[in-house]
């Protein structure tokens, strides 16, 4: 018998109305597989036994993370610092205005590179994870206090 | 579509550290032989501030391809601020090794 309503005979209506659409292109979890996952896990919890340890590559991971994060800090500050004492011989209005930007952005730079990484390698292995922080803390020395500093 | 004006937003945003860049290579040997240096120029200097913010925009375009948008606009950020600190960076080592004059 086909059914007025028009949707799918074999569609669950519980699913569809538990899911976002875009969830699955998102890479997110819809909550009802969520929800199956965590009854899975709590019926799997085996009372006698410890807390499993963390596994030592998400330690490594963390922190390496966190120790970028002060290395980066010190980057934007380093810049912060670098920019009070470059100067634009310039005296037009528009050269100004983008050698202004310019300093702007270099003392976002640090923080930009940290954000990006931290975003966009969610599922890297380690290893690219912090090869990527290293080569952003390589390639954005606040060179001009550090010279200042070494002379 | 929206892709491409990021594209060309951002190719302007990287054009002014190339300028800075250009017009040191320019201006700067010049300078240099008038002053009696002439031996000392930087190149490699000079070299890395017209390279860089160029190279940078390339890697930031090829490391977003196919990656959604708002991913390779960030990326495309961080190529940009990075070209500027490298702007600034060799602005400064060329003052830090030029010759009393």
């Amino acid at each position: 018998m086909a059914r007025a309503s028009g949707s799918h005979p074999d569609h669950d209506d519980d699913d569809e109305a538990l899911r976002w659409a875009g969830d699955d292109v998102r890479g997110g979890v819809d909550p009802l597989t969520r929800n199956r996952v965590a009854e899975v896990a709590t019926a799997s919890i085996d009372d006698g036994a410890d807390a499993a340890p963390a596994s030592p590559g998400n330690l490594a991971r963390t922190a390496a993370t966190v120790g970028f994060a002060v290395l980066y800090l010190a980057i934007v500050v380093g810049w912060i610092l670098s920019v009070q004492i470059t100067g634009s011989t310039a005296t037009d209005l528009f050269s100004q205005v983008a050698w202004q930007f310019g300093e702007f952005v270099a003392i976002i730079a640090g923080a930009l590179w940290y954000l990006t990484v931290l975003t966009l390698t969610p599922d890297s292995r380690t290893a690219i994870r912090v090869g990527w922080f290293a080569l952003g803390i390589a390639v954005l020395l606040p060179w001009p206090i550090l010279l200042v500093l070494a002379s | 579509m929206s892709k491409v004006v990021v594209w060309i937003v951002f190719g302007l945003l990287y054009a002014y550290p190339l300028f800075e860049g250009i017009s040191n290579l320019i201006a700067l040997p010049p300078y240099y032989a008038a002053n009696g240096i002439g031996a000392a120029v930087p190149w490699w200097l000079l070299v890395i501030g017209v390279a860089a913010p160029v190279l940078l925009y390339l890697a930031a375009l090829w490391i977003g391809r196919g990656r959604e948008l708002f991913a390779r606009t960030l990326i495309l950020a961080v190529g940009l601020a990075t070209a500027n600190a490298l702007v600034l960076s060799a602005v400064s080592w060329a003052s830090a090794v030029q010759p009393a004059l």
